[in-house]
Parts: C-alpha cells; structure tokens; sequence
C-alpha cells in the first residue's frame, strides 16, 4: 500500500562509515559511566596520587643532581649523562620507578575500576532488556562488543597510561635539558605499549566477565574475585614452592613481566639481582593470549538479544 | 477447574482464621528459609564453590605437581594451615562475605521484588535479618564444605598420601569452619548493613574489607584492633598454638599482641555480628524503598 | 486506637496526606475517605495513583498528613498485611522459580502450612486463568502471564481487601476482560478493592465508584454517572470531515445546541462544539442525507479520561 503521509521520506542523509559504528555505543557507555559521581571521583582523584609521588620523586632528584654530580666529581658539561645515569639506580628517576608506578596502577586501580565498570557494559544492558533494542538497529554484535570494548578500554587506558607518562613528563620539564628526554623516549613508548597490553587484555575479560551474568553486581565481583585470587594463589605457591612459573597464576603478574622488557632492559638486571627470578616473557604472553581467547569465546557464546529460558 | 478454585475462594466468613503476623525472630527464619532455597540453587552459589574449591585443590596436589623445596612444607604439616589462612581465611572469607553479605538485601531493592517481602505479615526487620541470615549460612556452608575438603586432602595426592605427619585434627579443622563462620557472620552483617542505605554497597564492601580489613590489619601496633581480621587470627592462633604455624604466618603473629584465649576474641566478633544486624535491622524498619530500577 | 483492629472501617482514610521526592510533589494534600466496596483510582500518567498505592501499601512514608487503611496505620504493621493483598505495578518476580512455587513461597511467608499453602496457591493460579501445574520459569512468561500472577500472589491469601495497580497492563483484551470480571467478583464477594487505571471504560466496567487523581491532587470523588453528567454539561467538541463542510456548517448553526463552529485549515474539516452530544449524533445523519453530504470521518474529542480532566482542571 503506498504511503500517501507527507511528512515520510526515506532516509538520504549521510550514514556513519560500517567500521565507526561502534563509535556511538562507545560514546554512550564513557557518558553513562561518568555520570556516576564516586566513579568520576575514583578515576579523577586517588588514581593519580602515584602520579604526585613520581612528580615529586622527580622534582627532590634533580634539585639534588648538581650535589650528586659534584660528588662524583664530574662536571657540569656531563649533567646529560649524569641525569640518566643515577637515574637508573632503584631510588631515582629511572624506568624502575615509572614502571612500579604503571604497576601499582594495574594492580590496584585495574580491579577497581574494572569492578566498577563490569557491570555496567554488558551485564546492565541485559537486566534492562536493551540487548533487543540494540540489536533492532543495524548494527552486528561485533559493533557492539566494539563498543563495549572501547568503553572500558578508554578509562583503563587512562588510570594505566596517564600516570606512568605523566609522572616522566614531569621528570623532562624538571631535568635540567632535552637529553633526559631523548634519553628515556624509548623507556616511555613501552609504558605506552605496555599501557595499551594492560588495558586490552583487561578490557576483553571484562566483555567476557560482563556477558556471563544479567546482574551487574555479579559480573563485578567476579572480575574482582579474579584478579585478586589469582594474586594470591600466585602469593601462596610463590611463598611455599619458590619456583617462578608461578607468577603465572597471577593475571596481574603477567601484566608485570611482560612490562618489564617493554619498559627497560635494566629492569630486569636489577630485580634479577635481588634474587628474583622471572618466568620468560613469552609465557606471559601466551596465559594473556588464552586469557583473551577464553573472553571472547565466553562472550561470543552468551551475548544474544534475547534469551531463551529453559 | 475454575469452579473448585471459585469454591475454595469463597467470601470469607464473618470470622475468618489468619495467620497471625510472625514475630521477630519467627519471621526471620521465614524468609531465611525461603531465601536459602532459591540462592543455594543459584550460580553465584556455583561460582562461589569454585572458587572456594581452587585452595582445595592447591592442597590436593601439592606433592603431586609441585616440587615443594621447603622441608616445613614438604613435611606436609603445615601446607593446611598455611593454604587455610592465607588464602581460605584471608581472601575467600572476605570475598564470600562481601558478595553474599553487600547483596543480601540491596539485591531486593534492586531487583525490585522487595514489595513482595514487605506487603506480608512480617516485620521489616525479619525481612532484613531472614536475608541476613541465609548470605551467613550460605557462605558459611561453603567456607565449611571447601575447608573439610582441603583437611581430607591434606596429606596430599588428593588425601591418598599419609597425613600422619600433619597436625591439623579433625577437632582443629572443625574449630577452623567455626572460625569461618564467626567471621562470616560478622561480615556479612557489616556489609549487609551498608546494603541497606547505599547504592553501591558492593563496592563499598569490597574497599572495607581487601583495603581496610587486609591493610590495616598488617600496620603494626595497636591500630589493627580496629579490624575483624585480628581477632580472626586470634582465634586461629589459639586453634592451633604458634608452635605449630608455619614460619610466614608467625611473622604475621610477631607483629602485634594477640589475646591469650579464643575467648575475648570470639566475643568481639560475636558482638560485630550483633551490631551490624542491629544496625541493619533498625534501618530497615524505619527507611523507605521507593523501588525504581537503578542505572 | 493505633493497636486496635477495627472492623467496619473504611477501606482508606487519608488526610493532608502529600509526598514529595525531592523537588518532585507526587501527591499534594489529599484527603479521602474510601469505603467498602470496589473503588477505581483514575488519572492519567504520573497523576500519583502509584504514590497513593505505595502509601496505602505501606511502600513509603508520607511526607506529611495520615493515612489509616482498614483502620490501622500503615507503614511498618505487619498486622495489617494478615487482610490487605497487594497487586504492584513493577514487573519484577523471583525470575528462577515457576508460578506455582511463586505463589506457594509467598503463602509460607505469610504463615500458611504447607499443604494450606499449595492449595490456595493452586486455586489462586487457576482463578487468574494460569496453569498450577505449569513447569515453566517466570522468566519464560510472557507479560501477561506475569500480570496473572501478580495478581493471583494477592488473592491467594484471601484477604479482606486488596489494592491493585495497575492490574490490566500487558493484559490483551480478552485478558482484560476476563480480569475486570474477576475484579467485579472480588467485590462481589465481599472483598474491598482499590483499583487504579488510566482507561475510563474498564474501571466503568468494574465499578462505579472512582476517585480521580491529576498532579497528585484529588480532582474528584464519587460515582461514574455523576463524572459523565460533568462532562455532559460541558460542551462536546467532534471533528466532522465531509465533502461540504460549509453548508453543513450552516445547518448546524440553526440549532441552539451549537454553540461554535470552527473549520480547519484543510478546509475539508469542521469542528462543532455542542452541549447536547446526544442530541447532535442523532441529528447529524439526517443532515447528511438530507442534504447528501458524503461523510469522510466523524471523531470526537471529548470522550477520554483527559477531557474530563481538561475540563475538571480549568474548572
């Protein structure tokens, strides 16, 4: 029957691209999330105090270096060397320090947040019944597991990225010229890559987390109760075995090792002097890989717009 | 069909015979065995027991997969008790406590089915404490089915090995599960309280208890009185003396007093528990719900 | 007093009662009796019908004011729910369990032994057109299944009264019709009922007594023929879509009854106003005839709930 009402036309407007259009869930999902006021504290607030401590870890050195150096001997035309060469002793301004700062972060803010954000991605969307009215538009569910993604991503990226890089940054303005900074360019490009590792893979639990459950709460305290058992059962085998390997069993010790190449090589040299063995990288990586393909698979499986009840 | 149903649902007479509404403690036990039927079924339940079966498993195969250097622990006399408070009383306790315990009563609000509880003859406080009551013995009941595993499995290849060496009786593993649900009574009553007037109890509970509970707990001087924890290990001390701790646990006994008897120990958290229902209890009755659904 | 069980006493008595939520008023000084009997609660979306039903249901505390139902005070007696039966308007069950075992649990918790329990929750599901012995999880049921056994949870216990919002929701019409027959029999039974609704036509069908909220204050108590005589005396507007809107405005206007013509901007429709409804549909058809008019739609405006508020209101 032909449509006589006036006012009906079809659409001739521009669409957005087929690879952006996640783009809107992930926007609505960063909005939704920050509306929360005790959320929009946590990721404002505390998880920048390692931030401050780096920065004014930072300021006390190189108002020291000129002391330093001078009893050392060495003179001012060396100041570049000088920066970076106390600054990889363990209490200095070196990539020891920016990699503890990354990893305080993943280890204390990445259950936080991520409890906090896990319920909301897919669990919420599923109590509300709106999985449906998603998927009545044209979008596939890899747009949607897109969007999901890129909203946890966003935020974890942050409490991971931010302070590490921000704290160095704050190192090179206080570093008495641009040597420091060509010096240790290459320290903060594996905070970044290791920032992005860390987000990523946690981000992809948190989908597969999220999808297991209709109540948000649970889909949270099951990624909570992950991370941290996961630690100390690493802590508990570590303390009665010894035997490296299992550091594995920890999901934020994977993150760790595989930091500590990305960030410096003289990481490892030094923790390896303490007297503390790591597992190979390439370990890691794979329990992160299967970690990864284990979310997806539990994903893919249970996100359906409607469920069928048995 | 209809017409038997309309027959048994005829006018009532001029004196009808009701129920009376339940008292306090009545009441309670109502909605606490309703309650427990459904959430012992439930997944979270499921969850929660593999969870609590992964330390049992440690202990199972300790002498099986790992290669344990240690002479104290290869003895196998102090993997149970070390696994038991490291991981079982240190982290599942808490973890059990806080889910069941913070959800106890916020999930009816927010499941929007707590007008159903409220519109019977009962009193709003055995609406609280009955929900109450059912996280505790839930989680109780799998600290206690996981702590009886890891005990049977204690001398190691899944309990086929000897166990003769390992000083964990049956008396000490049992006064363990009793000490686990002392302090799973007491948690849940905590954060099931915060349940009742946060949004988010959730979260709360999880920073009171791995933040607080965990941190504070192992500042030394008198500052760790202020947690549960401490009178946990307390307890746990007096279960089994320091002679008999392994070396990492007696550190953690080094630091600070401990009472000389259970006693006062298990008072305080017996009180804790009290308060925190207490507490819930009388918010309950005097807050109102308005049930909409949270974002 | 406040102990005391009184029989006889009204269904509702409310006075001042207001509850605001925040900056939001949901109900605003309201004050009224409700007797014995089935009683419709009318008003259109967010008048606060479901304010009022959660302050009778003893859900929430007034913000100021009374209210006392079956004589005794609401929030916090548990005495009180041993007669009043509650039927809500969330949608919201213990999704794992069947509705058996829905109705039947909450019968325990009212105190009912077992067997007792089971037998009222059977006769109560089968009464509301639902299987007892169906395997099936609320979650698998469709809305107006769910609808049933929201309200078959508040018969079963038999109680002497019982308040219901919004109980025809999701319902189809044969649903509906059927639950405004059980409702009807409620009160024939001698079961008092509060009822809200915002469709005139089916709280008509259930009673004839109706109070009628709007922005949470009490516009109006009393029987349905009284409500309709209002709307009678205030002119009736009917939009009339013909092929000569202009000569059969000009008949129109000859007769007393008219008192306003209007012709919109199409110029195809004329909008009467008349003060004796009745009258003008049973003239309308000779005029057209008459004067061979082809008639394209004939729509009256005034016939919802809402113009009776609109009236009401700028009254």
């Amino acid at each position: 029957m032909p449509v006589y009402e006036r006012g009906y036309r079809h659409f001739e407007g521009e669409r957005s691209l087929r690879l952006l259009r996640f783009v809107p869930i992930a926007a609505n999902g960063v909005r939704l999330a920050m509306r929360s006021k005790l959320f929009l504290f946590l990721v404002a607030f505390p998880s920048h105090i390692s931030l401050i401590v780096g920065a004014v870890i930072a300021y006390l050195f190189f108002q020291q270096l000129p002391l330093m150096m001078q009893q050392r001997g060495m003179s001012p035309a060396e100041m570049t060397q000088a920066s970076f060469l106390f600054s990889s002793a363990q209490t200095q301004v070196g990539p020891l320090l920016y990699w503890t700062i990354q990893s305080v972060q993943a280890g204390l803010w990445i259950p936080v947040i991520g409890g906090l954000l896990a319920g909301r991605l897919i669990a919420a969307d599923a109590q509300a019944n709106a999985l449906e009215v998603y998927f009545a538009r044209p979008i596939t569910r890899l747009d949607y597991a897109l969007g999901k993604f890129f909203t946890a991503f966003g935020f974890l990226l942050y409490v991971t990225l931010v302070p590490p890089v921000g704290a160095w940054g704050v190192a090179c303005l206080f570093a008495p010229n641009a040597s420091y900074f060509h010096a240790s360019k290459s320290m903060a490009f594996g905070l970044v890559v290791n920032a992005l590792l860390i987000s990523g893979v946690s981000a992809t639990l948190m989908l597969g987390v999220s999808s297991a459950s209709k109540k948000p709460r649970f889909a949270s305290a099951l990624f909570v109760g992950l991370m941290i058992f996961s630690h100390v059962a690493s802590q508990i085998l570590l303390e009665a075995i010894g035997k490296p390997d299992v550091y594995l069993v920890s999901i934020t010790n994977n993150f760790l090792i595989v930091g500590y190449r990305l960030v410096s090589e003289t990481v490892v040299g030094q923790i390896i002097q303490e007297g503390v063995d790591l597992p190979p990288r390439e370990h890691a990586l794979f329990v992160l890989g299967g970690i990864v393909l284990v979310s997806i698979v539990l994903f893919a499986r249970r996100l359906r717009a409607v469920e069928v009840v048995r | 069909m209809i017409d038997a149903a309309a027959a048994v649902l005829a006018p009532p007479a001029p004196s009808v015979v009701r129920p009376r509404p339940a008292g306090l403690l009545r009441g309670a036990l109502r909605v606490a065995a309703f309650d427990l039927k459904r959430s012992a079924r439930s997944f979270r339940a499921f969850v929660l027991l593999l969870f609590g079966a992964l330390p049992a498993v440690l202990v199972g195969m300790r002498d099986v997969l790992f290669d344990v250097p240690d002479e104290e622990f290869r003895a196998g006399a102090v993997f149970f008790h070390f696994v038991f408070f490291m991981a079982t009383m240190q982290f599942f306790l808490l973890f059990c406590s806080v889910f069941l315990g913070a959800s106890a009563f916020s999930e009816e609000v927010e499941d929007q089915t707590l007008v159903y509880l409220f519109t019977r003859p009962l009193r709003r406080a055995s609406v609280f404490l009955g929900k109450l009551w059912s996280a505790t013995v839930l989680g109780s009941a799998i600290l206690t089915v996981t702590t009886l595993a890891m005990w049977a499995m204690r001398g190691g290849r899944f309990g086929a090995g000897s166990a003769e060496n390992v000083p964990a009786t049956a008396a000490q593993a049992l006064q363990c599960c009793g000490l686990l649900t002392l302090g799973c009574a007491a948690y849940s009553a905590v954060f099931a309280a915060i349940g009742t007037f946060l949004k988010k109890p959730l979260l709360v509970g999880i920073l009171v208890a791995f933040g607080w509970e965990v941190v504070v707990s192992n500042i030394p001087g008198v500052i760790p009185n202020v947690t549960v924890m401490y009178y946990l290990r307390s307890i746990f001390a007096s279960i089994y003396g320091r002679a008999d701790l392994p070396r990492p646990v007696v550190q953690v006994f080094l630091r600070g007093p401990n009472f000389d008897t259970a006693g006062d120990a298990i008072l305080v958290v017996a009180g804790v528990a009290v308060v925190g229902a207490a507490i819930g209890a009388w918010i309950v009755s005097h807050r109102e719900y308005v049930l909409n659904r949270a974002e | 007093m406040s102990g005391a069980v009184v029989s006889g006493a009204p269904l509702v008595e409310a006075s001042g009662l207001s509850k605001w939520y925040g900056q939001v008023v949901g109900l605003n000084d309201v004050t009224v009796t409700v007797g014995r009997g089935v009683t419709g609660l009318l008003g259109p979306n967010g008048a606060g019908k479901s304010t009022f039903l959660r302050l009778v249901s003893g859900q929430i505390i007034p913000s100021r004011g009374t209210i006392r139902v079956l004589g005794e005070r609401v929030f916090g007696n548990a005495r009180l729910f041993t007669r009043l039966g509650v039927c809500p308007e969330t949608d919201a069950f213990y999704e794992s369990m069947t509705g058996l075992d829905f109705a039947r649990a909450m019968l325990r918790l009212a105190g009912f032994a077992r067997e007792e329990a089971d037998r009222r929750a059977r006769a109560a599901i089968a009464r509301v057109g639902l299987d007892p012995d169906l395997k099936k999880k609320i979650a698998a049921y469709s809305k107006g299944m769910r609808q049933r056994l929201k309200l078959a949870q508040a018969l079963a216990p038999e109680p002497e009264a019982l308040v219901l919002d919004e109980p025809l929701n999701g319902l189809d019409p044969v649903g509906r019709a059927a639950m405004v027959a059980l409702i009807r029999d409620c009160g024939q039974r001698g079961i008092s009922v509060l009822v809200s609704s915002h469709i005139l036509h089916e709280v008509e069908a259930m009673t004839d007594q109706i109070l009628l909220i709007h922005q949470g204050k009490l516009l109006a108590e009393g029987k349905i023929r009284e409500i309709r005589e209002l709307l009678d005396r205030h002119p009736h507007h009917v939009r009339v879509a013909c092929s000569e809107p202009r000569r059969l405005a000009s008949r129109l206007a000859a007769h007393a009854d008219v008192v306003r013509l209007a012709f919109e901007a199409d110029g195809a429709t004329l909008v009467v106003e008349t003060t004796k409804p009745d009258e003008f549909y049973s003239r309308l058809p000779k005029i057209l005839r008459q004067d061979a008019i082809s008639l394209a739609s004939l729509e009256s405006t005034d016939d919802g709930l809402e113009a009776v508020f609109r009236y009401l209101v700028s009254a």
